[in-house]
């Protein structure tokens, strides 16, 4: 299967119309955005702070029907790590309020659909780290409630949940609390994500989850551009099959593959994705962080828009099939079966 | 001035007359009957019993206050006692239940953020939830909270309780100050949000203070009248009658409460109660006059009012006290809506 391509995505007017009709037939899905979370420390955003609102526009522009938002607190924040996160859910759903005519928040795979056909930007809510639970299962529920349908057990710092990359050289796997709250989200109809969990973190989750899907909503492919600068660094083929075992999906770092506009680089990506779906198949690979995190819709603009991504791909000899599922389809498939409905 | 020659009130249900007993529930079907104040779900927390079963622990949940007439009720959602921290956390915590109860006993009862959420659970023949927090503690010195509480739902919130906090001073804690900077703020910034103020459990100057402040009517969700039980451990949480008036010159409710322990009288009885209903109607109008039972709060109550399904006993001895039929229709829940409607808004 030569899909690897050095050319750079050829956009004649062909091209092009299949891009848009691939585009048109899926929503293609972001699987992880940090913007919710960078408001200031004490999670709203202010003029001074470099945060910016979710440019819900301008990711609509760089053809994104879906868009993972993550909340998440750093150790520092004001108040307890549950203030933190009501905040930041209380701003985003006011910019979601604010922008109601371009997006909504979805709990269910049939929102997405009803979103996309509408035109709009289906947001999905999803917590980066366990903290904001405060060692107490009640919150997870409150947390459903309030419509968050993924849940990273840890960030980058070692919590009740777990061991973290940032603070801890060799990182524990779950903790019983940890262990507990993957197995309450299965049996509740969340979707458990493994970016940033540790490696033992990872194995740990894979188990508790019991056979239900399991997603990475973004990590780089370590078999196709290494390990990465960052903690806990890439995907390994073996942590991609396991994962691709779940029936769950990959989204493959646009940022962690280190693409910054060069064409280089856009092949480098292009790289990652042959080898995760030679080594597990077209349907358990997806897109994550291609907004960036501050800046939303700058790096998918960096890299000419996730039409240019999806020519690349094409020009990389995968079938328009296999990239429906990437762009949206598994993520789409792995949400339905996850959250039920 | 009320009659002289009142009969003394009925003490339970089976003792009201049968055309008395139609009377009082055509009155309960005249308006939302509405509660000020009730501590329910941290029974829920507790796992002790969900509200949209009938229990016959507690003294509300949704069936029984069906069945007792109300119409609707501010439930408090309970902070950590006396001091703690972590307060969104336990609020975080109560959301769970008072989401889970309400889809589960969609049935009976619906949660109203809105005056018109009150009178479409009352067209519906539902129980309306309104949710309450008692004490600006709940915003842990974040202004910000605010809008995220209002979005989850809230729509009013006590300044304080017992104790001091960032607010102002409570009952116990009377240091005869006003509001703090941040309490001003966040009087200033509930009118704006349109989440009702409670001043129940507030200082004498604290409450004048508030109203000094507010641009909206408050209320004063549960508690007895200081002129007519001025001794015992709690007779700093009733209200003094300066209070009553600016209160109701404000244009807001006293919500009265069917307690022994605020009355220091562990025999106190029905026309005990209606003592303190006449004495604030006599001095500001019954327009100005509320119910807050502050059931499931952990009082005694008079006998018959043990539960919710005693209101209409209640009803039926502000009747003996002459008050017209108009007068009771306010009382049970006319006046709050009129406070809810200014308050809320939209």
């Amino acid at each position: 299967m030569p899909r690897a391509s050095s050319e750079s995505p050829n956009f004649n007017p062909e091209r092009r119309a299949i891009v848009q009709r691939l585009h048109r037939t899926i929503p293609v899905i972001d699987g992880h955005c940090d913007a919710a979370r960078d408001g200031d420390t004490r999670g709203r955003r202010t003029e001074a702070s470099t945060a910016r609102p979710v440019d819900i526009a301008g990711v609509l522009q760089a053809g994104l029907g879906g868009l993972v938002c993550a909340l998440g607190v750093r150790p520092s924040q004001y108040g307890g790590p549950a203030h933190a996160v009501l905040r930041q859910y209380d701003t985003l759903m006011g910019e979601l309020d604010a922008a109601s005519q371009l997006a909504a928040l979805c709990p269910s795979a049939a929102a997405i659909e009803r979103t996309y056909a509408a035109g709009k930007l289906a947001v999905i809510l999803g917590l980066d780290g366990g903290e904001a639970l405060e060692g107490d299962l009640d919150l997870l529920h409150t947390y459903y409630h309030l419509g968050v349908r993924i849940i990273a057990p840890v960030w980058w710092w070692t919590n009740e949940l777990g061991g973290g990359a940032c603070d801890d050289p060799e990182p524990s796997g779950l903790t019983s609390f940890g262990r507990q709250v993957v197995r309450e989200m299965v049996g509740l109809g969340m979707l458990v994500d493994v970016a940033h969990v540790p490696e033992r973190g990872f194995w740990d989750a894979l188990e508790c989850a019991d056979g239900r899907p399991v997603i990475c909503s973004h990590a780089g492919v370590r078999g196709a551009v290494g390990a990465g600068t960052d903690a806990p660094g890439n995907l390994t083929d073996e942590q991609i099959k396991a994962l691709a075992g779940t029936g769950g999906v990959l989204g493959i770092d646009v940022s962690r593959t280190d693409l910054k506009g060069a064409d280089s680089t856009l092949s480098k990506l292009v790289r990652s994705f042959a080898h995760a779906t030679d080594l597990v198949g077209a349907e358990h690979v997806g897109f994550g962080n291609g907004c960036g995190g501050a800046h939303p819709g700058a790096e998918a603009a960096d890299i000419g828009g996730f039409p240019r991504l999806t020519g690349a791909l094409l020009d990389g000899g995968f079938a328009e099939r296999e990239l429906l599922g990437m762009l949206g389809g598994n993520f789409l498939r792995v949400f339905r079966a996850a959250w039920g409905g | 001035m009320r009659r002289r020659d009142v009969p003394t009130p009925a003490r339970t249900l089976d003792a009201l007359a049968p055309e008395r007993a139609a009377r009082v529930r055509r009155l309960h079907r005249m308006t939302s009957v509405i509660d000020a104040h009730g501590d329910s779900f941290r029974f829920v927390v507790w796992g002790e019993r969900r509200l949209y079963e009938r229990s016959n622990k507690g003294q509300v949940d949704f069936p029984r206050a069906l069945e007792g007439g109300l119409g609707a009720q501010i439930h408090n959602i309970l902070l950590p006692r006396p001091k703690g921290r972590l307060m969104v956390h336990a609020i975080l915590k109560t959301y769970r239940y008072v989401v889970e109860d309400l889809r589960a006993g969609a049935h009976l009862a619906m949660l109203a953020t809105s005056v018109e959420d009150i009178e479409a659970a009352r067209r519906d023949g539902k129980f309306a939830v309104i949710l309450g927090l008692e004490g600006g503690e709940a915003l842990e010195g974040d202004l910000e909270l605010l809008p995220a509480f209002h979005r989850l739902g809230v729509r009013v919130m006590g300044l304080t309780w017992m104790w001091r906090n960032e607010l102002a001073d409570g009952t116990w804690e009377d240091s005869g100050a006003g509001l703090s900077a941040f309490g001003r703020v966040v009087v200033k910034e509930m009118n704006r949000r349109g989440i009702a103020i409670d001043t129940a459990h507030m200082t004498p100057r604290g409450i004048l203070h508030t109203l000094e402040l507010s641009q909206h009517p408050v209320i004063c969700s549960h508690t007895l009248c200081r002129a007519l039980a001025n001794t015992g451990e709690y007779a700093t949480r009733n209200i003094g009658d300066e209070q009553i008036k600016a209160i109701a010159r404000g244009g807001g409710v006293v919500g009265l409460a069917p307690c022994r322990t605020l009355m220091n009288n562990p025999q106190a009885e029905i026309e005990d109660l209606m003592c303190h209903f006449v004495h604030v109607a006599d001095l500001v109008g019954p327009e100005h006059v509320g119910l807050g039972s502050d059931y499931d709060g952990g009082t005694p109550t008079p006998t018959g009012l043990e539960d919710i399904t005693g209101l209409p006993l209640l009803t039926s001895a502000l009747l003996d006290q002459g008050f017209s039929e108009p007068e009771v229709v306010g009382i049970l829940g006319g006046n709050y809506l009129r406070v809810f409607r200014t308050v809320w808004g939209r």
